[in-house]
């Protein structure tokens, strides 16, 4: 026994049963740890006693957090009340706290889901990590290029010759193709060339039929699920003929799921590319010219992309140095990462519309900034009501409630608030979900499931809102001396208003930003919607001309449609308004060869400029009184005569290079006219006189009934052309849909500015009403002595109004920059004048302004006999409308 | 006022017993050898602790000895409120069993 005086077991686990214990001034439980310690030791040595003390202090571990939960479940209980009372309490307060949290929270779950959707565009490809599309800039004359789709052979050519180059695939759409089954025809947009080889890069599930084969021989076809339900019905389309275009036939070799709709590009049939060798073998061998495939490599794993890129201009010196020597031109192809075409290409001629990564922030910020607001109305009258729960934060203290016990208590409550909140956002999302995804057109979902991190993630986030809201209130009423409270009652210092004025100016300060780029956005949309495009878009209907049947039959129809009444006229051309042109380097007349000039081409016939209304600015128009027309005239735009540097364009003559065009003499100028949108500037433009190449009939139609004429119109295409589609549409449509990205963008902005600003005057409502309880007894006396209810109202609002002003001319300065940054990018913009700028103020002024008032003019016009009698910490009676109200009679 | 639960019982039960040897380790080798179940040493102290501050025990500091490092054994002694209380726990007990036959014979005619 006495051996075992002095010899005591390791500090270490003495420290930790001291942190465990140290709550309770326990010192029997060392002692006793210490004597158990001794007999141990006596009895089995050294080893087997240390052994014996940890496995105590580690079996103490569960105890001990059993034994903290035990105490604050009780005080958790109370706490819960105490919330809830507040809660039931004050209504309005925590409709404000919950409406806000729960609005702003599902704002942003709205917003990242879409940003989330944003990010995930061809991630699903198994080696997308592997795959660039191979894209080509440069610059011809000076005129410098980025195109996202290239030429023919270097696809097969890399994938054959290089051996970092794993496979390649090229793609080609066809873009609107005839598809016909048996009886059932079809015009399908989803139509496309492909290699074999596209199975190889990307990762396209076959639900029936072998990649490896799919498409290897000419005449083979793959169509999507929706498509063999399309047409075949459930039975199976394997090795059934679909004819495309009435021109070929094509057999099914495999059906492949529909293409996810966060891929870049999407189609619905694939041609094999095979086909086009056998048609025109020397087009797809040849390296200069059809720069129209969009082309993917996969490389092997550990290639660095740059390492290819450098070695692409010796190939293509090789390839085509001389050509390019000749006209002066200069290419090089790069390598664009696939996940980073959707929102980091910016290229022309993409497959379809991409996005853009700055929205991807933007919509970010928004998210951040909305709940942001929301945190702050809940921390603004949080600290603004601190006056009711200054009392129980004292009676808490006196009771032995220490300060980090209270922030726990009111860090608590936050959370409360903001879990519950997340249940309500939650709903709400379900609720507009369908809605949300009518304005950003994305089938969106919410993956709470398939994502393993997004529920954790939305717990996250509702804690990180309940400490961003509640922590600043938590300390603020954690401070509150019990002997202050209790005694004198409690007064605010002037400097805690402040910084509440500061939180209300930024919320206004966001929501004005918000609104003022709402309006530009939508400013711009209209200007590009209204602009003179140089052009008259009404009352024209286009008709595609997809195959040779309606190509022969082209006059006949004409002819046909001239007659029917209410059309003014039918023009033939290659190109219509908005699909751009085709380009090509010219040689003006006085150029050298060296200064040839790129320029958009398109044909017309002769009833193309009247039936658009396009003005002459010189010359003539062609005519078919002139029948040289065809071989030996051209109009340019008076962008090209600028170009040209010609003062008398008419009699210059001007060649195509290329071998087919003979040198052709200028007739007429034109003025200019939007060719393909207000994206683009207005380029030199060439108009030629074609006979054939036509891809569309022009039809202008006067006033009159506009359903009829359409009838009537159709019934002259089938009776010429049966079996085929009456494919059309109206011109003035088709514009504006060009500026659907723009439109949606507004919508989609101008939804979430009002939600920010609903939030900021969901604040303000609290904070109004909060001013007018705190005053009432002033306003009463003020009254007494003769004060009318609009002076009072006045002095009310004068103070908020302030704020409301300050927050304007902070947001201005913002807001300007970044609409110019945003505008920078259109070719034609609306002018940003003050204008927007003061009408926005306003509109944010007056929505502040009646929020406000609101809340003064009730208490304004209160009884003073109510007001007088009012006391601080209970409710008064004009505080809350609408809501069942109780006031606390006063104890004697 | 919430049940004692069946571990606190216990621990009053103990230190009743024990009377003026009542200290941790003691009560903890008590309800050891009773139950036969090896509970962390840890484990007595916060129960004992809390029915302290409800107030059914009081602690007491005894003479320190070497053995245990210089420091004082805390004894507990039974309040009248943890007294009342176990009587009141003993009577539910009791109104259970009141008027069962025993078991052990009971389960034997059953089968």
């Amino acid at each position: 026994m006495s051996e075992a005086i002095g010899k005591r077991p390791s500090r270490v686990g003495i420290w930790l049963l001291g942190r465990m214990l140290s709550r309770r001034k326990n010192y029997g439980f060392f002692g006793d740890m210490e004597e158990l310690y001794a007999y141990q030791r006596e009895e089995k040595g050294r080893v087997r006693a240390d052994l014996w003390f940890w496995a105590q202090i580690l079996r103490t571990i569960p105890h001990y957090l059993l034994d903290s939960c035990y105490w604050s479940w009780i005080m958790f209980q109370n706490y819960f009340k105490v919330t809830f009372r507040s809660l039931k309490r004050h209504k309005v307060y925590s409709f404000i706290n919950f409406a806000g949290l729960a609005v702003g929270m599902a704002c942003c779950i709205l917003i990242l889901t879409y940003v989330h959707w944003e990010l995930s565009y061809d991630r699903y490809h198994e080696k997308s990590d592997r795959i660039f599309r191979l894209a080509v800039n440069g610059d011809i004359n000076d005129r410098a290029f980025n195109i996202a789709c290239i030429n023919n052979p270097p696809g097969p050519y890399l994938a054959r010759e290089w051996p970092e180059v794993e496979a390649a695939a090229r793609i080609r759409p066809r873009y609107r193709c005839a598809v016909t089954f048996e009886d059932k025809h079809f015009f399908e947009e989803g139509v496309m060339w492909a290699d074999a080889s596209i199975f190889q890069v990307f990762s396209f599930p076959l639900k029936t039929g072998v990649p490896a084969t799919a498409l290897k021989n000419p005449y083979t076809a793959v169509i999507t699920a929706s498509m063999a339900l399309k047409y075949f019905r459930g039975e199976d389309p394997i090795n059934r003929v679909l004819r495309i275009d009435d021109q070929a036939d094509y057999i099914i070799t495999a059906v492949m799921e529909d293409v996810p709709e966060n891929s870049h590009f999407a189609f619905d049939i694939l041609l094999s590319n095979e086909t086009r060798y056998v048609n025109n073998k020397a087009l797809m061998d040849r390296w200069m010219g059809d720069f129209n495939n969009y082309t993917y490599i996969l490389l092997r794993p550990g290639v660095d992309p740059a390492e290819l890129e450098a070695r692409f201009p010796a190939l293509i010196d090789r390839q085509m140095g001389k050509i390019l020597n000749a006209i002066g031109g200069n290419i090089t192809y790069i390598l664009q990462p696939l996940t980073a075409i959707h929102l980091h290409s910016r290229l022309e001629g993409e497959i379809a519309p991409v996005s853009d990564i700055a929205y991807v922030y933007i919509f970010s910020c928004v998210a951040v900034i909305i709940l942001l607001l929301a945190c702050i109305n809940f921390m603004n009258l949080a600290t603004a009501r601190s006056a009711n729960r200054a009392r129980e934060v004292g009676m808490r203290k006196v009771h032995g409630a220490v300060r980090s016990k209270l922030v726990r208590q009111f860090l608590g409550e936050s959370m409360i608030y903001s879990y519950a909140s997340l249940v309500l956002a939650l709903l709400l999302v379900e609720a507009v979900l369908p809605l949300f995804r009518s304005l950003s057109e994305k089938q969106l979902h919410i993956p709470y499931f398939e994502l393993g991190w997004l529920i954790p993630s939305l717990l996250g986030l509702a804690f990180l809102v309940g400490l961003a809201a509640g922590s600043y209130p938590a300390f603020y009423l954690a401070r509150f001396q019990p002997s202050h409270v209790l005694k004198s009652g409690f007064a605010e210092g002037r400097r805690k208003s402040r910084f509440r004025q500061v939180l209300v100016t930024f919320q206004f300060a966001v929501s004005t930003v918000l609104i003022i780029g709402t309006a530009v956005i939508l400013s711009q949309v209209t200007y590009m919607k209204t602009k003179s495009l140089g052009f008259d878009k009404e009352r024209v209907i286009v008709v595609r001309i997809t195959n040779d049947q309606m190509q022969d039959a082209l006059e006949p129809i004409q002819q046909e449609m001239r007659m029917v009444p209410g059309v003014l006229s039918v023009a033939k051309s290659s190109h219509v308004p908005g699909w751009g042109a085709r380009r090509n380097v010219c040689l003006p007349e006085g150029f050298s060869p060296d200064e040839s000039v790129m320029m958009g081409i398109i044909g017309v016939d002769a009833d193309f400029i009247p039936a658009l209304g396009i003005e002459l600015a010189s010359g003539r128009s062609f005519s078919n009184e002139f029948p040289s027309d065809p071989d030996k005239s051209v109009l340019i735009n008076e962008t090209a005569a600028r170009r040209f540097g010609w003062d008398e364009p008419l009699g210059k003559q001007i060649q195509e290079l290329d071998d087919r065009m003979a040198l052709k003499t200028v007739v007429g100028v034109i003025k200019d006219y939007h060719f393909i949108s207000l994206h683009n500037t207005i380029e030199p433009l060439l108009i030629t006189h074609t006979r054939d190449d036509n891809e569309a009939l022009i039809i202008k139609l006067g006033p009159g009934d506009l359903p009829a004429v359409l009838g009537n119109l159709q019934a002259k295409w089938e009776s010429i052309v049966p079996g085929l589609p009456f494919d059309h549409y109206f011109l003035d449509q088709e514009f504006a849909d060009q500026y659907r990205a723009e439109e949606r963008l507004s919508r989609i902005f101008a939804y979430f500015s009002l939600l920010a600003i609903f939030i900021a005057c969901l604040g303000l409502f609290g904070m109004a009403a909060y001013t007018a309880e705190r005053r009432t007894k002033e306003l009463g006396i003020r009254k007494v002595l003769g004060a009318s209810t609009g002076r009072l109202v006045l002095m009310l609002n004068r103070e908020l109004a302030a704020l409301v002003i300050l927050a304007n001319l902070a947001a201005w300065p913002l807001v300007y920059w970044f609409a110019r940054h945003w505008l920078e990018d259109f070719a034609y913009r609306t002018p940003l004048n003050l204008s927007i700028f003061l009408l926005c103020a306003l509109a944010v002024f007056a929505i502040g302004i009646l929020t406000v008032s609101f809340q003064s003019i009730r208490a304004a016009h209160a009884d003073p006999v109510d007001s007088l009698k009012y006391e601080e910490g209970t409710v008064p009676q004009f505080a809350y409308w609408g809501w069942p109200v109780s006031v606390q009679p006063r104890k004697a | 006022m919430a049940e004692l639960t069946r571990f606190e019982e216990q621990i009053l039960l103990s230190i009743w017993r024990l009377k003026d040897e009542a200290y941790g380790i003691s009560v903890y080798r008590h309800i050891r050898d009773l139950t036969g179940k090896d509970l962390a040493i840890g484990g007595i102290y916060f129960p004992l602790e809390r029915l302290v501050k409800k107030g059914f025990l009081e602690a007491q500091k005894g003479e320190p000895t070497p053995v245990r490092g210089g420091q004082s054994k805390r004894y507990y002694r039974l309040t009248e409120l943890g007294a009342e209380e176990l009587i009141r726990s003993k009577k539910i007990q009791d109104a259970f069993w009141k008027g069962l036959p025993p078991l052990e014979y009971a389960m034997r005619d059953t089968q």
